[in-house]
């Protein structure tokens, strides 16, 4: 009995996404890349990614869960580079798959989710053929600052909020043409959660606020520490089904990140009330 | 017979290597550590601990770490070790690790209680008296060994009794007065290379409005906090912006010469131009202090 148990096999799963998937700009994008299978070769210094797909996977071991954590990440591409230049790497039976695309949803047509829903289907049919029972999630993203305060940009002049929420709508727009779609991660409307809550300062380009973090690396674009954190707890609670205040405040990633108790609660509730939001 | 070769091939390596390479030893506490960053088990394959693992298998990269990413990216070839436990003096490292320390290096570089003593903050007769008996463990190995005293920077966290002497002082006094109180040691200690301004350089990044020295009232725009969430430790970039003043100090190298684009800033989540304004502090800090600096 005991050998069936430890014999359980794992569940498998892929990210496929951009830098928003990798972690750039944040010292989570070479984090535990030990620890994951990276399906692109390693950079001229020899380094793979760890990212958010290495912060999920060191989640699940604290959660006493079995992944076998795979990743394909590009930078600066959307879902149609993946499935046009990289499909025979990705082209296999998965359990799970967490798909990113586009911070804008489309680098061309800003906010236009065509290019997304086009191949979110085409990427359904691929991995469904290959496991019927194959759970795809869509990632949705965060608002860039750089988008929404700096003039000429389509998000200038409106609420921090928004770009997430224009975000979220396109992936959900995705979603619903394509039926095999086992849901949207919200991980902007997290992002804006934590902007509300007053924990994260919506607005770098004034200071952070004192006591508040920042969610942005420097480029007000890409996410600091912080805010791949919580996007990772976001796809932790959603892929699982395990509440993200089940890690504790002696979160392991947090701690190596050089979070304080305090912090990894907060994002956590963040997280939790997010996806309890969502249900 | 193949497998005996590539053993055998393999120990030649290592040996041709260890060769070649400059040893240097670092000695310290948290602050050497980079504890409350992910600067802590940065690239910790790439240095010595000399010290047991944690409870995770985890091992220490620290500030030893970061300088060795440096010292490769300038093509230098340095054996990096690292002794530290957190909350520790010169007194304990001596008496409790002296085993382990008491080898022939290249260049020591020794960092203190960040109040120069626990008990008394701002004493540096322990320091002192500990540096004399570390300087002559050291030089008894190796005549030639440079010790360096890493003098480290001003803590913000007044609520800490450990740091009543400075509270209401100006921010950059108490980095001024461990720098002082380790001048004492290297006067005390003839055979000592020098200080490295550590926490000096972090009072420049003040003063020349790179970093911001009061978080109590937030982070200015654009500005970068030294230190993480506890107002002691150092943040990703106060870590490397000190490792960026002992790599200038112990190579001769320019920190400019690491340039924007230096791969611990890009690991640890710094922007290029964050880099080079710590890079630039660190350059101007070590001019100061007249430590001649090559770009190659």
């Amino acid at each position: 009995m005991s050998a069936l148990t430890c014999g359980a096999r794992a569940d498998t799963i892929l990210f496929v996404g951009n830098s928003f998937t990798s972690g750039e700009l944040a010292s989570a994008k070479f984090y535990h890349a030990w620890d994951v299978k990276d399906l692109n070769p390693p950079n001229e210094r020899n380094q793979t990614i760890g990212g958010i797909p290495a912060i999920f996977k060191e989640f699940t071991r604290e959660a006493g869960l079995f992944y076998h954590v795979t990743l394909e990440t590009e930078g600066g591409k959307g879902l149609d580079y993946h499935y046009t230049q990289k499909l025979p790497l990705l082209d296999k039976a998965w359990d799970a798959v967490v798909l990113q695309s586009y911070s804008t949803l489309d680098e061309n047509k800003q906010g236009n989710p065509e290019l997304l829903t086009d191949y979110t289907r085409k990427f359904d049919a691929a991995f469904h053929a290959r496991n019927p029972n194959v759970k795809i999630y869509l990632n949705a993203t965060w608002s860039r600052a750089d988008k929404t305060y700096q003039t000429g940009e389509p998000w200038y002049g409106k609420p921090i909020t928004s770009m997430a929420q224009d975000v979220a709508a396109g992936y959900e727009v995705a979603r619903k043409a394509s039926p095999g779609i086992a849901g949207v991660i919200q991980t902007g409307l997290a992002w804006n959660r934590a902007f509300a809550t007053g924990f994260a300062d919506p607005n770098p380009y004034d200071g952070i606020g004192p006591g508040q973090i920042n969610l942005w690396a420097d480029d007000s674009y890409h996410a600091s520490d912080f805010g791949y954190y919580l996007e990772a707890l976001m796809i932790f609670g959603k892929v699982t089904g395990r509440d993200p205040l089940s890690l504790g405040h002696r979160e392991r990633v947090g701690r190596d990140f050089g979070f304080t108790r305090k912090q990894i609660t907060a994002l956590q509730q963040i997280a939790h009330d997010e996806l309890a939001a969502q249900k | 017979m193949r497998k005996i070769f590539c053993i055998a091939a393999s120990v030649l390596a290592l040996s041709a290597g260890a060769a070649s390479a400059r040893t240097i030893l670092f000695i310290g506490n948290s602050f050497t550590l980079g504890s409350g960053s992910a600067a802590k088990n940065y690239q910790a394959d790439t240095v010595h601990d000399l010290n047991p693992p944690d409870a995770r298998g985890k091992t220490i990269g620290g500030e030893g770490a970061i300088f060795k990413e440096f010292t490769k990216e300038a093509g230098l070839d340095y054996d990096v070790s690292v002794e530290v436990v957190g909350g520790k003096n010169f007194d304990f490292h001596y008496t409790e690790k002296g085993q382990l320390l008491d080898r022939a290096w290249d260049e020591v570089v020794m960092q203190s209680y960040s109040q120069l003593n626990k008990d008394k903050p701002g004493d540096p007769s322990l320091v002192i008296e500990y540096s004399q008996k570390l300087d002559k463990m050291f030089h008894a190995r190796n005549p030639n060994v440079k010790v360096w005293f890493q003098a480290t920077w001003s803590r913000a966290d007044y609520s800490s009794p450990e740091i009543a002497p400075w509270k209401g002082k100006p921010i950059d006094q108490m980095a001024k007065d461990v720098y002082a109180g380790f001048e004492k040691a290297r006067s005390a200690s003839p055979d000592t290379a020098g200080v490295i301004p550590v926490g000096l350089a972090w009072n420049r990044a003040w003063a020349t409005g790179v970093a911001d020295s009061d978080p109590t009232d937030g982070i200015g725009a654009g500005k970068l906090n030294l230190w993480t969430y506890d107002s002691q430790h150092g943040s990703n970039a106060g870590y490397i912006l000190a490792a960026l003043v002992v790599f200038g100090q112990i190579t001769g190298r320019d920190p400019l010469s690491l340039g924007d684009r230096e791969h611990v800033a890009m690991d640890l989540g710094l922007s290029p131009a964050q880099m080079h304004a710590l890079e630039q502090v660190a350059h101007d800090e070590l001019m100061a202090h007249g430590v001649k600096l090559a770009m190659n």
